[in-house]
């Protein structure tokens, strides 16, 4: 391309010299010269194939549906349990309804190992000059591979079984903003539940491996009504990626049995999350706590379906979901992240936690603890488009791949 | 747009022998008609305007599409204008014989030539004819980082009205107005930005106006849509609402302009962008103001008409995201350090662990909300980089480089002062802090890029004697230097013949005829660095004698 371009340089320039014998006498001729040379191969102007393609690929419905963050349809992605099998599924969106004040959203996923779920959720906000809001959730699930290990932090990681766990949740949240971050929402919930034998021929069933002792409420499930309330102040700089603020919940609920009267319990959830920037925000160090606990009256009991658990994506990384269930549980994490590109931020963090069943038994010894590594991509938002959780524990290691927040 | 890829296969043989003796170092004809040698330069010369546009007929209007400009700017641009810079490093092709942009559609040689007073500076494009009585809203602006209104006043002058992000008052409607005033000082064509104070009651809306809110669904703008979106927006002890509003250009839109190529279709663009002196300094206009979201899409072409002749006029617009601002909040603290997607700073990011933060990470950024996050410690002019490279920056070379950094450089503390004023900060440690970032921006710009190069400029002639201006020595804390003159005479043909008897500044007797080039070289003081010399050209005009050229 070089030697043609000397050749065509040579020929131009030639060509030039001949024609500005006679025409060129001034910078302004050349400058006029050039100008009709242009203006007799005048093109209309177009943008290149490759960006009509990008154009193309932007228009077309696959990817609205995939990317949209506006109103209408769009595809849900992402497992139903996490760890699971990959789901999708149709979405469908309206917000700024009723002068901004009602928004409503559904959508349904079913996922490879016969899962699924269907969830209805309408949003009052900006109630009572924005002191008062109002939120509806509907939700069914109907999970064929509900992992269960037994109860209490002895059990084993070969003792694995599955259930099928279907519950429908009707569910609705009214609150009052007391103050900028503080809020306070009650709880009002019809949540009806029904276990059955898993669906996963790679584990036992857990009705075959576990008795109504080591789970209750295997035998029988039941229907509750569900009420309380949840505190919770939020002060973070931005939700889906902070870096500096904190949020500080606490959430009571108590369960009622409507069928039995013989697992009405209640819990308490405490929740706790602080973001020290460091340099400029580069790097956080994120420190997280978190406590469920769980009591009943008269011999009431927790029914193992409901009751806390850790391992997983949002707690001990390093175990697989579900890994221990118990009456009472405690979750303290530290993260240390820090800027690696615009786009990519690297985090190292260490998870400890038990389940554990009497409240007297609320402390840090023998956690079950793991650390990991983990990458993120952030959107234009700032926001985790995907993140990659690696997490190493006695038990071997985890990786949580997440789109969204949705773990896939 | 001819990308260069199309510039190189297509137009390139064709257009290339035209192109290149448009301006500088070009070939010409002796005056006897023969074939000679290429002669420096022409009776017209320094072309200090560009001759008058031809008629634009038949334009399209386009956009940019965001996505295909980042792709192609982040994965194609650096490789393809790196290497076009390693196999054919060349100047700037638009620039006159003095190495100056002559005045034309792009650009206008303003403050650093003809000094403007404080007023002009604060006037800028204009600051006459702000939006006054009842705004009629008669579009929705609903592209952009921020939600905004089109508006037309009771003298039916429209307005593009934009608010700040509601939890940083005047963090973008400052940024946007003190831009659109030094970019026009610096010689773009800017809009006419204004600092705006409102009540609701003041707006109106227009009949049939819609409303794409960000969850994408037209709707009608109503009155209650309009409260709500303003019911974020802070109000100031009178009850105002404060925002930016951007007069309309004149003349219809054709889109942005790109930053390599040209576009086809309009006679009078002949220089690849990317080869142009005021976008290829753009870069360190850039640097200085942290303006870097250099995109196209904050550009715009538009038909103008001068004398009957419709000509494409070429300005930038959008400057919301300068300083401190990144348009829907504060800039990162990486913003002007790195490019969205890097190489080798990710990799060791990772391999340290980040337990060595880089200087930008470390550096002190006051915390005024209405400011954002704007130093100048951290602030490395050379090395400064906007959100994804930009092609004509990727080859902004040395000369590039000084003839903005002059521009920089010329603007006094008080003047840069004056121009922050016209961001009305209300309060004001916030203004002095980002009057402070500037003034030492300046400074670093200055000393970095005039570093390479001897700095000497403002030619000129006074009684018989070669003037011209030390721009380092003459700023504060810089030493003068001493300098040798040699002259020779120059006869159009790249042939030098030395005076022997002449020297110093004394310019030695020529005839009409004739060219006489003085070269001038520093003479290093101890520990100094001496940059290369520079060549200047004279020649008589009529009974004196005027600088015709510089080769740097």
């Amino acid at each position: 391309m070089n030697d043609l371009k000397l050749v065509a340089l040579g020929f131009a320039l030639c060509a030039c010299c001949e024609f500005a014998q006679a025409q060129v006498q001034s910078r302004t001729d050349t400058i006029e010269s050039a100008r009709t040379e242009k203006e007799a191969n005048l093109k209309p102007e177009a943008p290149p194939k490759a960006e009509r393609d990008i154009e193309w690929i932007e228009n077309s419905l696959p990817y609205r549906l995939l990317t949209t963050q506006a109103d209408g349809f769009g595809v849900v992605l992402g497992s139903i349990v996490p760890g699971q099998s990959f789901g999708a599924g149709p979405s469908y969106r309206r917000t700024g309804l009723w002068g901004g004040k009602l928004g409503f959203a559904v959508q349904a996923r079913g996922s490879a190992n016969e899962s699924y779920l269907g969830r209805f959720d309408v949003s009052l906000s900006h109630l009572l000059g924005d002191h008062a809001f109002l939120n509806f959730t509907a939700l069914h699930r109907d999970i064929s591979e509900m992992p269960y290990y037994g109860a209490g932090p002895d059990s084993r990681k070969t003792g694995r079984s599955d259930y099928r766990l279907e519950d429908t949740n009707v569910e609705v949240r009214p609150g009052v903003r007391i103050y900028k971050g503080l809020r306070a929402t009650a709880i009002g919930s019809f949540l009806a539940v029904n276990t059955g034998p898993g669906h996963s021929t790679r584990y036992i069933s857990t009705e075959n491996q576990f008795g109504p002792g080591v789970a209750p409420g295997i035998d029988g499930q039941t229907n509750f009504w569900r009420g309380g309330g949840l505190v919770e102040y939020d002060w973070r700089d931005h939700p889906g990626g902070a870096t500096s603020g904190g949020r500080y919940a606490a959430q009571y609920v108590r369960y009622l049995d409507r069928e039995f009267s013989s697992y009405s319990f209640f819990r308490l959830d405490l929740d706790a999350v602080q973001y020290i920037p460091l340099f400029n925000r580069t790097r956080v160090i994120a420190l997280h706590g978190a406590s469920s606990l769980t009591d009943t009256q008269n011999n009431q009991k927790v029914p193992f379906y409901l009751q806390p658990t850790l391992g997983g994506p949002d707690s001990l990384r390093g175990f697989r979901y579900g890994r221990f269930y118990g009456n009472n549980s405690a979750l303290v994490s530290a993260e240390y992240r820090w800027f690696c590109s615009p786009i990519v931020e690297l985090a190292a963090f260490a998870d400890g936690g038990k389940v554990f069943n009497r409240w007297e038994q609320w402390n840090f010894h023998n956690l079950q603890t793991d650390v990991g590594f983990s990458v993120r991509v952030k959107g234009r938002t700032g926001r985790s488009a995907f993140s990659l959780d690696t997490g190493f524990s006695h038990e071997g290691f985890q990786i949580w791949f997440r789109v969204n927040n949705l773990t896939l | 747009m001819v990308s260069r890829k199309q510039f190189d296969t297509l137009v390139w043989p064709a257009a290339l022998g035209v192109v290149a003796i448009v301006f500088v170092a070009t070939p010409g004809t002796g005056a006897s008609g023969t074939v000679t040698t290429p002669k420096k330069f022409y009776a017209d010369d320094p072309l200090l305007r560009e001759p008058a546009p031809r008629a634009v007929r038949k334009v399209a209007t386009r956009q940019v599409d965001d996505i295909y400009d980042f792709l192609e700017n982040i994965y194609v641009t650096p490789r393809r204008e790196g290497k076009e810079a390693k196999r054919d490093p060349h100047p700037a092709a638009n620039i006159n014989t003095l190495g100056e942009a002559p005045d034309g559609p792009w650009y206008t040689n303003r403050h650093y030539f003809h000094r403007m007073t404080i007023q002009e500076l604060q006037r800028g494009p204009g600051n006459s004819t702000p939006p006054t009585g009842a705004w009629r809203i008669i579009s929705a602006k609903t592209d952009g980082v921020m939600p905004g209104f089109v508006i037309e006043d009771i003298r039916k002058n429209r307005y593009v009205v934009k608010f700040d992000p509601p939890q940083y008052p005047e963090l973008c409607s400052g940024p946007d107005v003190i831009g659109s005033k030094i970019f026009y000082a610096l010689g773009y064509n800017t809009p006419e930005n204004y600092v705006v104070h409102f009540r609701r009651e003041d707006l109106q809306i227009g009949e049939g106006v819609m409303y794409r809110p960000p969850s994408g669904k037209k709707h009608p703008l109503t009155a209650k849509v309009l409260d709500e979106l303003l019911k974020d927006q802070p109000k100031g002890p009178d009850g105002t609402y404060r925002a930016m509003a951007s007069k309309w250009i004149s003349g219809q839109v054709v889109g942005p302009f790109s930053y390599e190529g040209m576009r086809s279709d309009d006679p009078n663009d002949i220089v690849p962008h990317e080869d142009r002196r005021e976008l290829r300094g753009l870069r360190v206009f850039a640097a200085w103001l942290n303006h870097e979201d250099t995109r196209s899409v904050n550009s715009m072409d538009t038909l103008e008409s001068e004398n009957a002749v419709q000509y494409i006029k070429h300005y930038l617009i959008d400057f919301g995201s300068i300083l401190g601002s990144a348009g829907v909040g504060p800039k990162l603290a990486w913003h002007g350090h790195e490019y969205v997607i890097e190489r080798k700073a990710p990799v060791v990011q990772a391999v340290t662990l980040g337990l060595y933060p880089p200087r930008w990470a470390r550096s002190e950024y006051r915390n005024y909300p209405g400011v954002g996050m704007l130093d100048y410690k951290s602030f490395d002019p050379v090395s400064w980089k906007p959100s994804y490279p930009n092609p004509a920056f990727e080859l902004t070379d040395r000369e590039d480089a000084f003839w903005a950094a002059k521009q920089v450089a010329a603007f006094s503390d008080d003047e840069i002062r004056a121009l922050v004023k016209t961001g009305e900060y209300t309060d004001p440690r916030a203004a002095e802090w980002i009057v402070e970032c500037l003034v030492k921006r300046r400074d670093k710009i200055a000393e970095t890029r005039f570093a390479p190069v001897l700095p000497l400029d403002k030619f000129r002639v006074n009684d018989g004697e070669l003037g011209f201006d030390d721009l380092a020595a003459s700023r504060p804390g810089g030493t003068a230097r001493l300098y040798r003159v040699q002259w020779a005479k120059y006869d159009q043909q790249g042939h030098f013949t030395a005076l022997p008897n002449a020297g110093g500044r004394q310019i030695p007797a020529f005839n009409g005829t004739e060219y006489v080039a003085a070269t001038i070289s520093c003479r290093a003081g101890s520990g100094e660095a001496c940059p290369g010399p520079v060549t200047v050209y004279l020649r008589r005009a009529a009974s004196r004698i005027e600088v015709v050229g510089i080769d740097r």
